[in-house]
């Protein structure tokens, strides 16, 4: 402790620069896996929230419930072999109409509100108990301006329609889901028939032969383009990693070269590794602390100025988590600088052998 | 109390192995007494420095016995050394070796913080030294700030901090002019003598073997006493 403070105390502008440099990359790191973290949110919310164990969809879809087609007797067929607790879901891109300005795009999920799982709503009414031409919509619908029994005009129907109740973390591609039932014939937007994306249940899984079955989080993965942003963020994520734990283990290392003479001297003096080691680790970890409070701090301050659209969404877990496994990078680094110590011969350091 | 502080027994150095081993220091036997200042010099590659090495337990002899208040070193590991520096070994060096970025009072205190003493002792102990040596007006100066003359003096309050049986200075006026060398020469002098320790000094410098009570002369790995 001792020495640790005193250097940090002394050599106060190289110490700035290292957590200035750390506070940076700590701060891009926050912000990457907050941007990922929003991003997949906002792209999956609404399947990984989908209010059921199971979903079933035809085998083409690989996973992706926009890429399954079912037809009514498709669904018929479902229905027969899972019993009562399933309902049909149908996906379809719309629009809202609005007076003098931008059309808002939204997503429906046509469900059976007689047999679908009660939603998660904040405000308002349940899917059981709407009546005809009442919605449910997600929270992300008041950023333009709409709230809990306004009148919105679909624009490829026409129909107009009340917000009946608000639900939360259902988005879809970024956009709004509002959950509606069949009755409102959102789900043939575009065909003239009945169709259905896939077959919603609650219970144990089972098998249906020509039927894929899987859960809505890893539906949740074969979003179109879902894995390949993820993918791409989180090697940024790594690349940040790696390269500030680097930055800091070549800055303590070459730090430790040039304090090889005081390392000497210290050793001399009875100093033993430990004693040396403890007090470059604790100058580590305080470095480290230092960017992370204040980089955190940052992006805290940041989220309350960033557009509300802006999909950044983070958590204390997260940011703990990034955090710690940040400090271990660190700590991990430090180690080269004090296997550098444990080698220093005191003898050599003083520079007095014949 | 065992007046014999430190003894050598045969000891013997060489460094390297087989055929190229150099053998640098050949059955040296010496007994030095608490209360003693005793002056060892010599040519250069005579291996004045390599004996104060040994006795500082900075190196382990070839052979031989290291005897440091009434325990042999000789066969210490590095880790148990260290400790032995720690709490039997006082060093100066030739030139002060202090740390940068710690004030006169921080590098005597650095001795309380590797030793885990109590601190508030060593307070005192760091403020008596420190105006014993003449240096009250400094306590709070960093090095770079401090005259080759006071480094050294603070060096020497350091090499006492932690109540050292053996004090070993290694050419201690170096790096100072003949006035300077001999004020520190003697305050080394009085605070063994006060302190009734041991202390041995490598030294160039003709100048100020009279304040010593022993004179040795290493010449060629061999050990005489300067009558």
């Amino acid at each position: 402790m001792f020495l640790a403070f005193k250097e940090l105390r002394q050599s106060k502008i190289r110490y700035a620069l290292i957590s200035v440099i750390t506070i940076a990359v700590l701060f891009l790191v926050f912000f990457v896996t907050g941007l990922a973290n929003g991003l997949a949110f906002g792209d999956s919310s609404s399947i990984k929230n989908i209010q059921a164990d199971y979903i079933v969809m035809n085998k083409e879809a690989d996973g992706a419930i926009i890429k399954s087609d079912l037809t009514a007797k498709d669904v018929e067929i479902i229905g027969e072999q899972l019993g009562g607790n399933a309902s049909p879901l149908a996906i379809t891109m719309s629009a809202l109409e609005r007076n003098q300005v931008k059309d808002v795009d939204v997503v429906y999920f046509s469900v059976d509100s007689d047999k679908y799982e009660k939603i998660n709503v904040i405000e308002g009414k349940d899917i059981s108990e709407l009546s005809v031409n009442e919605v449910i919509a997600d929270k992300s619908i008041e950023m333009f301006g709409l709230k809990l029994n306004d009148q919105i005009i679909d624009k490829n129907t026409g129909k107009k329609l009340i917000i009946a109740g608000i639900t939360k973390d259902q988005t879809y591609s970024m956009m709004p889901v509002i959950y509606a039932d069949f009755e409102l014939g959102m789900n043939s937007l575009y065909q003239n028939k009945l169709s259905y994306n896939a077959v919603v249940y609650t219970g144990g899984k089972t098998s249906i032969i020509g039927y894929d079955i899987i859960t809505p989080d890893d539906s949740a993965k074969s979003i179109p383009g879902y894995k390949e942003t993820q993918g791409s963020l989180m090697m940024i994520v790594v690349f940040l990693f790696i390269i500030s734990a680097f930055v800091s283990t070549v800055f303590f290392y070459v730090i430790t070269l040039q304090k090889i003479n005081q390392f000497g001297i210290l050793k001399a003096i009875g100093a033993n590794t430990s004693y040396i080691a403890k007090s470059i680790i604790i100058q580590v970890t305080l470095i480290t602390m230092i960017g992370l409070v204040f980089s955190s701090l940052f992006v805290y301050g940041m989220t309350q100025v960033i557009p509300e659209g802006m999909p950044f969404r983070t958590s204390p877990t997260l940011v703990l988590g990034t955090a710690v496994l940040f400090l271990v990078l660190n700590l991990l680094g430090s180690l080269l600088s004090v296997s550098k110590v444990a080698k220093i011969d005191a003898l050599e350091a003083i520079g007095r052998i014949e | 109390m065992n007046e014999d502080i430190l003894i050598l027994e045969h000891v013997q150095k060489s460094f390297g192995d087989g055929d190229s081993s150099i053998t640098i220091l050949k059955d040296i036997s010496l007994t030095i007494k608490r209360g003693e200042f005793i002056a060892i010099v010599g040519p250069s590659g005579s291996g004045k420095s390599t004996l104060l090495s040994i006795i500082g337990a900075l190196l382990s002899p070839s052979s031989g016995k290291v005897i440091v208040d009434q325990k042999d070193i000789a066969e210490y590991k590095p880790s148990k050394l260290s400790s032995v520096r720690k709490d039997k070994i006082g060093f100066i060096f030739q030139s002060s070796h202090l740390i940068p970025y710690l004030n006169v009072k921080d590098q005597l205190m650095l001795i309380c913080d590797i030793s885990r003493a109590n601190k508030k002792e060593y307070e005192k102990k760091a403020t008596d030294l420190i105006s014993h040596l003449g240096l009250s007006h400094r306590l709070k100066t960093y090095p770079n700030k401090l005259s080759g003359g006071e480094k050294q003096r603070v060096a020497i309050a350091r090499a006492f901090m932690n109540d050292p049986d053996i004090v070993l200075a290694d050419e201690p006026t170096a790096s100072l002019d003949s006035e300077r060398g001999k004020q520190v020469v003697e305050m080394i002098s009085n605070e063994v003598k006060s302190r009734n320790k041991a202390a041995i000094m490598v030294t160039h410098d003709e100048r100020i073997l009279h304040l010593c009570d022993r004179v040795l002369r290493i010449e060629d790995g061999q050990i005489f006493e300067v009558v």
